[in-house]
């Protein structure tokens, strides 16, 4: 779960620094934090497909990090790689504007 | 928790009109929510807190298929009528009657079921708004009376408060008289399972506990009653889930519309019931989200912009129909949606139909919220616009959640035309599942007025 949560993270911080990049790492942050809850959230199917998702996207994007890890996940042909960036995205989003955006 | 004349299941609308007449008879009635208690007003409407504090699963629920369609549910006392918008609509005679006919279902005509309607719209003080229509609402009203489209702005069930509106949730209304009348209520509290034996239920089980009840109503809403009838065993194939697949835009004007604790409450109703348009929630978060469905374009807009910005809706009466599955081992159902092609191409004509009326209203840009999608600033934009939203760029999203136990007396059917549960005597089902299908109208007035007629039958010793 920690390694999974981590990988959450990193990519939920990747794509604030392209949506929001005026934002404060800190308050990115704070916003990846929320996203590693809200997956917990999910319909335990739901759930352990992401978790499947999320261990191939892993793969895709190996070592990179900040807008290259994003731009690889957005052009995976991989099936679930985009719905697994699309979700982490939303939830990164949602949370970032609801503590600093507006 | 002992032992008891009635157990409802749920204390949405459905099960908080159940519980309050069925108290007020004499009876002595235990409501078993999974959801936690939380005042009205103590969290923000359409705020992430409230997300996590009262819908289920956090409102991160989606119906599987091609495309997936998002949907929430709440899970908190009151159900859905905590979190929703108070718009209220009269079920129309015609749709009633198409109900009856294509159901086989008994006394459910509008003369049928008025007098429930007027019972919950008394209780609910259903009223519509005194003085003028707010920004985002006035821009619907701009745009219809410009096109010459039907409207309205819609009642609601919410008296004039200090600030906002204050909606007459179930908390407010039905759930707080029957507990004036004598009932209980649990929350926190997950029914796993009915004890269902040899035709007949026991009780319920929660935490592997049973509570016993000569009775029991299943009133936890569309998706999560035939779950729960799946888990205890009793016949139910889950099929039939009807929604309001809906598409939304981001509209920008060149003045401040955004009010981001409140919605638009005026709708078109020119392609009613096959198409609606109107007002969604437009917190800041929630603009970002529909933005995002678009592409990387959220970092283009400048911060303040939300202000001149709201999500506007098309939402349709669907063909196609969903299904609801119970996965042992899984504590969640798996639920599916086939969108048909003619509800495809209704979306992406309601879609152009919304962008024209936002158009006429004055709005200076369109962000339809979709992946890939154009922007649109005049009406030759609308025709590609609209067209290009195909099965794998569409974002859907619905609220409206019916018809997975449809009552009536065709055969198969699961439930009769009062909510019974054919194959277990005391047995009875009272939420949003029994409508036959999704009624193009916000449902809780129709599902309420039913829930009246199901219980008054059911005290009466008919049912
Ligand atoms: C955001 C939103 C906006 C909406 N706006 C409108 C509107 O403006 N007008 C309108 O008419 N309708 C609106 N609706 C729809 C309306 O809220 C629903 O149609 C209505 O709430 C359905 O009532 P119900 O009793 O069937 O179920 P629900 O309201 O869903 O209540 C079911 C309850 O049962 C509980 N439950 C489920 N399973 C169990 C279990 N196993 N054990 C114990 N408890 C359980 C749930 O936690 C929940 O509280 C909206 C809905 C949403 C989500």
């Amino acid at each position: 779960m920690r390694s999974g949560a981590t990988f959450a993270e990193r990519v939920a911080l990747a794509c604030l620094a392209r949506d929001v990049p005026e934002s404060s790492l800190e308050s990115r942050r704070r916003a990846a934090e929320e996203v590693v809850q809200s997956l917990t959230a999910l319909p335990d199917s739901t759930r352990a497909g992401v978790g499947v998702a999320g261990v191939l996207a892993r793969g895709v994007v190996g070592r990179s990090s900040g807008d290259r890890l994003v731009s690889r996940l957005d052009a995976a042909p991989l099936p679930g790689v985009g719905e697994y960036l699309k979700l982490v995205r939303s939830l990164a989003l949602v949370a970032w504007f609801e503590d600093a955006g507006s | 928790m002992s032992s008891y004349d009635v157990v409802v299941v749920g204390s949405g609308p459905g099960g908080s009109v159940t519980a309050r007449e069925c108290a007020r008879a004499g009876l002595r009635v235990l409501v078993v929510e999974e959801g936690e208690r939380v005042e009205p007003g103590a969290v923000p409407a359409y705020s992430l807190e409230q997300m996590r504090r009262q819908y289920r699963n956090q409102g991160l629920t989606v119906a599987l298929g091609r495309p997936p369609i998002a949907y929430t549910e709440a899970a908190c006392a009151g159900g859905g009528s905590e979190v929703n918008s108070g718009l209220y609509h009269r079920p129309s005679a015609e749709l009633l009657d198409a109900w009856s006919r294509e159901h086989a279902v008994e006394a459910l005509t509008l003369p049928d079921v008025e007098p429930w309607l007027g019972t919950v719209e008394d209780r609910l003080q259903v009223q519509g708004r005194a003085g003028e229509l707010p920004p985002a609402s006035a821009a619907l009203a701009r745009g219809a009376e410009r096109l010459g489209w039907a409207g309205l702005d819609v009642p609601r069930w919410a008296v004039p408060g200090p600030g906002h509106p204050e909606k007459q949730t179930m908390t407010r209304t039905y759930l707080a008289d029957a507990l004036e009348a004598g009932a209980e209520l649990a929350c926190g509290s997950r029914v796993d399972r009915l004890d269902v034996h040899d035709g007949r239920v026991r009780g319920v089980v929660v935490a592997g506990r049973t509570v016993t009840s000569e009775r029991v109503v299943v009133a936890a809403g569309a998706v999560q009653s035939p779950a729960l009838l799946q888990r205890s065993g009793v016949p139910v194939s889950g099929r039939g889930l009807a929604v309001h697949p809906t598409v939304k835009v981001v509209a920008e004007f060149a003045e401040d519309v955004n009010d981001p604790a409140d919605l638009a409450t005026y709708q078109v109703k020119e392609f009613a019931p096959a198409l609606t348009l109107g007002g969604s929630a437009s917190r800041p978060s929630l603009i970002a989200l529909a933005l995002s469905e678009r592409g990387w374009s959220v970092a283009g807009e400048p911060r303040e912009a939300w202000r001149r910005q709201q999500v506007y809706y098309a939402a349709i009466r669907s063909r196609g129909r969903g299904r609801v599955r119970s996965v042992p081992g899984f504590r969640d159902p798996v639920v599916t949606y086939r969108l048909t092609r003619e509800d495809l191409a209704l979306l992406r004509s309601g879609l152009a139909r919304l962008m024209h009326l936002l158009l006429a209203a004055g709005a200076t840009r369109l962000l339809p919220s979709y992946a890939g999608a154009m922007t649109v600033t005049t009406n030759a934009d609308v025709a590609p616009a609209a067209a290009a939203m195909t099965r794998s760029r569409a974002a859907l999203m619905s609220v409206h959640l019916t018809g997975t136990l449809p009552l009536g007396e065709r055969r198969g059917g699961v439930v009769d035309s009062w909510g019974r549960v054919r194959d277990v005597t005391n047995l009875w089902v009272n939420d949003a599942s029994l409508l036959p299908d999704a009624p193009g109208i916000n449902p809780q007035g129709t599902l309420m007025a039913i829930a009246h007629r199901n219980v008054d039958r059911l005290l009466r010793g008919d049912g």
